[in-house]
C-alpha cells in the first residue's frame, strides 16, 4: 500500500504502519514523535483534499 | 437569418479576441487523441477538425458534478445557503450538429422555459452562445444523417453555425444571440455565401457517410408488447459489462444522482450523473429492486433512447452520434438493436 | 473466409450437434467486418456466424462470470484470456466441468484507434498480424504497418500468446513475439521520478475519469457481486461525485483491490474511453507482488489455481516491514 501511493505521487513519509505491542509505551511515544516531526517538516497535505 | 463568411486566420483572431470579455468553451486535445471541451485560454489550443469528442457538450450544461446548496445543522433549525450563482458569459464554440441537437432535446429535459425549469441548467443555457460546426468528414460510427432533422451540417438549435468551405468558413447566423456576436465583431466576417452553397456543401459532405440506420416507425415497433418481452433482450443482454460507458458518453442521456459532501453537521449537497447500468440505479429500500438483471436494464437504455423519449417530448432520444458503439467496449451497437428489433415485429 | 473463422466455426458446429454444449461463445461481426462483438451460439445457424480475426480483443470468459450460464458451454480463448480463465477458476466464478477452454494462439490485436488515421477502417477487408508487422487490407489499398503503428499497447510486449489453458488448442501455436515495448520498464522510470512529478502524471489522468466503470466491469478480477463503488452512500470516504479526490480514491482502491490477483489482461486499459493509463498502476502492484512474496507471473498454468493469492493467504515467511 505504502509502495502505491508514492507511486501515484504521496509523499512515502506520510504513511507509517509499524506493529507496536501493548508493552511497548516507549517505541509508541517514540514513533509518535518521529511521525509528528516528520510530518510537520512536510507541511500540510495537499494531495486529495478538494472534495467537502 | 444570414449567411455570412469568415477567413480561417481570422477565426482564431476572433476566438483571441472573444477570449477577452467571455469565458471559451471549446474542444481540446487534453491527451494524445483524447479531445474534451474544456475552458480555453488561448485559441490556438482548439481543435477544429475532430470528429467527435469523447464526452459530448452535455457535460458544459449539465455537469458531471454539479453542487446545489450548502446546509448547515444548528441544532433547533437547518440553514440552507444558495451558493454563488454562476455569472459571466460564456461561449461554447465547436458543438457538431449531434451535440447542438442533444442540447435541443435537454431543454426540454430540463424545461427550459417552462414552469419547472431547472435552475441550474437555465443559467448556464441562457448565458452561453452556441457556435456550431459542421462535420466536414464524418467518423466511421457517425450515423446522424439517418435521423429525422439531423445531418452533418444541421443547425439545430446553434446561435451561429459554421461550415468549413475551401479557405473558409460559411457562416449562418441564427437568433439574436448570434445576430449580437456577430454585429459586435463585424470585422472579422465577409458577405460572400448564400444559402444555396450550404447545401451543395452539405450534399457533399453526406456522401461521405458510412454508416446509415433506417428508424422508421422505430417508436411504434418499441411499443409492441411481443418486442418489449422479447428474449431479444436477454440475448443482447449477455454481452453487456454493464458498465456506464455508454450512458456517460451520450449526449442526451440525463440521468443524475443527489448525494451529499458532509462533514461534521456542515455540508453541500450536490447531483451527479447516474446510469441505468448500474445495478443500484432502481434499487429501492427492502432491496427490491424493479429492473434486477442486465435484461431489465439493456432494454431500458434502448426502450429509453427509441420510444419513451418519444412518447413524453414527441422526438427520438437517440442523435446519432456513433459515441456509443464506437467506445462500448463490447461494441453492442445501437443502430444493430435498431435493425433486429425491427425483424422482430 | 480466413482459415481460422472456418476452424472455429467448425468447431463450434461438431460441440454443439454432438451435444458436447448447449452454447459456444465467440464473436460475430460488429458494426463493420474490422469491429468484433461477442456472440453466444446456441444453434447451428448462430455457429456460421462466428468469425476469427486479429480484431477479436474483448476477453469473453469475463461475460460468463455472472452465474447466469446453467448448461454446459465452450468459450474461444487468446493467450491473455486463458489467463483470465485461470482466475475465475480460483475465484470459484467459473466451474472447470461446465466449460469447454477452445485456446487460440495469437499474434496481437489490432487497434482501430491507432490506424483510424492511415487506413479507413470501414473497408477493412482482411488483417494479417506477423512478428515483422501489419498488412491491412482494404478495399482500395494494402497498408503496411509496423506492430507498434497499428498494435494493442497491451500486445506489443506480450509474454503468453498461446493459451496457459485449453481443452483444446486450434491453430498453429506463435513462436516468441517481438517484444516492440517494455512495460516494465515504463512502470520503474515512473516510480523513479520524483513525488511533483508522480503526483502530475496521475492526476492529469485521474482528473479525466468519468467513473464509468468500465475497467472494473471488464476487469478479470473485480468479481464482487455488490461493488463498494456501488454503495457510496454508505461510506465517508469515496463519493459518487466526480472530484479528483474521489477518481483518486477509486483508482488507488481499485488497484489495490486486485493486487496480486491481476492477470495483466490490459482489458482495463483497453476499455477506458479517456485513456487513462490502469494497467501501469495494476503492474506496478504486480511488480511489487512479486518483489515481496516473490510470486512471479502469476495464473501461467492450470496448477495455479491451486496457488493462493498473496493477499489472500497467510504464511510466516511473509515479509513483515513494520515490525
Amino acid at each position: 500500500m505504502k509502495r502505491l501511493l508514492e507511486y501515484v505521487g504521496f509523499e512515502p513519509e506520510r504513511l507509517y504502519v509499524k506493529w507496536i505491542s501493548g508493552s511497548e509505551g516507549q517505541k509508541f511515544a517514540d514513533t509518535a514523535t518521529e511521525i509528528t516531526e516528520n510530518i510537520k517538516k512536510l507541511g500540510p497535505n495537499k494531495k486529495m483534499r478538494d472534495a467537502q | 437569418m444570414s449567411t455570412k463568411a469568415i477567413d480561417k486566420n481570422k477565426l482564431s483572431e476572433l476566438l483571441n479576441s472573444l477570449l477577452f470579455k467571455q469565458t471559451l468553451i471549446a474542444p481540446v486535445e487534453a491527451e494524445e487523441d483524447i479531445l474534451l471541451f474544456k475552458n480555453v485560454e488561448s485559441a490556438d489550443q482548439v481543435v477544429l477538425d475532430y470528429q467527435n469528442t469523447i464526452t459530448p457538450v452535455k457535460d458544459w450544461f449539465f455537469s458531471q458534478t454539479e453542487e446545489l446548496f450548502e446546509f448547515k445543522n444548528k441544532i433547533t433549525e437547518l440553514e440552507i445557503n444558495d451558493l454563488p450563482a454562476t455569472d459571466g458569459e460564456y461561449i461554447l464554440f465547436g458543438a457538431r450538429p449531434c451535440d447542438l441537437k442533444s442540447v435541443e432535446l435537454l431543454d426540454l429535459v430540463f424545461d427550459e422555459d417552462g414552469e419547472f425549469s431547472d435552475s441550474f441548467y437555465k443559467e448556464k443555457r441562457d448565458r452561453t452562445t452556441i457556435i456550431g460546426l459542421s462535420c466536414s468528414e464524418p467518423g466511421a460510427y457517425c450515423f446522424c444523417n439517418s435521423l429525422d432533422g439531423l445531418s452533418p451540417t444541421a443547425t439545430c438549435n446553434a446561435d451561429i453555425m459554421l461550415t468549413e468551405m475551401d479557405g473558409d468558413y460559411l457562416v449562418e447566423v441564427l437568433t439574436d444571440k448570434g445576430e449580437k456576436l456577430v454585429s459586435d465583431n463585424s470585422s472579422y466576417f465577409s458577405d460572400k455565401y448564400s444559402e444555396e452553397d450550404k447545401e451543395t456543401r452539405t450534399e457533399e459532405i453526406v456522401s461521405n457517410m458510412k454508416l446509415t440506420v433506417d428508424v422508421d416507425d422505430i417508436e411504434a415497433i418499441m411499443q409492441k408488447e411481443d418486442v418489449y418481452l422479447s428474449d431479444y433482450w436477454q440475448e443482447l443482454s449477455l454481452k453487456c459489462l454493464g458498465c456506464a460507458v455508454c450512458t456517460y458518453i451520450c449526449p442526451t442521456c440525463h440521468c443524475y444522482d443527489i448525494r451529499d459532501y458532509s462533514r461534521g453537521n456542515a455540508g453541500i449537497r450536490y447531483r451527479c450523473w447516474d446510469s441505468c447500468m448500474f445495478n443500484d440505479f432502481t434499487e429501492a429500500a427492502g432491496d427490491h429492486n424493479p429492473r434486477p438483471t442486465r435484461r431489465e436494464r439493456v432494454r431500458q437504455r434502448f426502450m429509453h433512447k427509441l420510444r419513451f423519449f418519444d412518447e413524453r417530448y414527441g422526438d427520438t432520444g437517440c442523435v446519432g452520434c456513433g459515441r456509443c458503439l464506437e467506445k462500448c467496449p463490447v461494441n453492442l451497437d445501437i443502430t444493430r438493436v435498431i435493425s433486429d428489433v425491427k425483424e422482430l415485429a | 473466409m480466413s482459415k481460422e473463422t472456418e476452424l472455429v466455426r467448425n468447431k463450434a458446429k461438431e460441440l454443439l450437434e454432438d451435444g458436447d454444449v448447449e452454447l459456444v461463445v465467440g464473436y460475430e461481426e460488429g458494426t463493420y467486418p474490422s469491429r468484433t462483438t461477442p456472440l453466444f451460439a446456441d444453434t447451428l445457424e448462430k455457429a456460421e456466424r462466428l468469425i476469427w480475426n486479429p480484431f477479436c480483443v474483448n476477453s469473453l470468459p469475463k461475460l460468463l462470470s455472472k452465474g447466469h450460464f446453467e448448461d454446459k458451454l465452450a468459450v474461444f480463448v487468446k493467450g491473455c484470456d486463458s489467463r483470465t480463465v485461470i482466475r475465475l477458476l480460483q475465484d470459484n466464478q467459473l466451474d472447470r466441468d461446465e466449460v469447454i477452454v477452445l485456446g487460440i494462439p495469437c499474434n496481437g490485436n489490432v487497434d482501430l484507434d491507432k490506424i483510424k488515421d492511415k487506413v479507413d477502417i470501414t473497408t477493412i477487408i482482411e488483417v494479417e498480424v506477423t512478428n515483422n508487422g501489419v498488412n491491412v487490407k482494404t478495399e482500395g489499398s494494402t497498408e503496411e504497418l509496423s506492430r507498434e503503428e497499428a498494435l494493442y499497447d497491451k500486445c506489443l510486449d506480450c509474454r503468453f500468446p498461446n493459451p496457459v489453458i485449453a481443452d483444446e488448442v486450434i491453430g498453429n501455436e506463435v513462436s516468441e513475439l517481438p517484444k516492440n515495448k517494455n512495460k516494465d520498464d515504463e512502470v520503474a522510470s515512473l516510480a523513479n521520478k520524483s513525488v511533483a512529478e508522480k503526483n502530475e502524471f496521475w492526476e492529469a489522468h485521474f482528473e479525466r475519469c468519468l467513473r464509468c466503470y468500465a475497467c472494473r466491469n471488464a476487469c478479470s478480477a473485480c468479481t464482487c457481486r455488490d461493488c463498494l463503488f456501488d454503495r457510496d452512500e454508505r461510506s465517508t470516504w469515496l463519493a459518487k461525485g466526480k472530484t479528483l479526490s474521489d477518481n483518486e480514491a477509486f483508482h488507488i482502491t481499485r488497484a489495490f483491490h486486485v493486487a496480486g490477483r491481476c492477470v495483466d489482461c490490459g482489458e482495463c486499459e483497453r476499455v477506458c474511453p479517456v485513456g487513462i493509463p490502469v494497467q501501469k498502476l495494476n503492474r506496478k502492484i504486480s511488480l511489487d507482488m512479486d518483489n515481496l512474496f516473490g510470486i512471479g507471473e502469476i495464473a501461467t498454468s492450470e496448477d495455479d489455481i491451486d496457488n493462493p493469492p498473496p493477499l489472500g493467504t497467510f504464511l510466516t515467511e511473509d515479509p513483515e516491514e513494520f515490525m
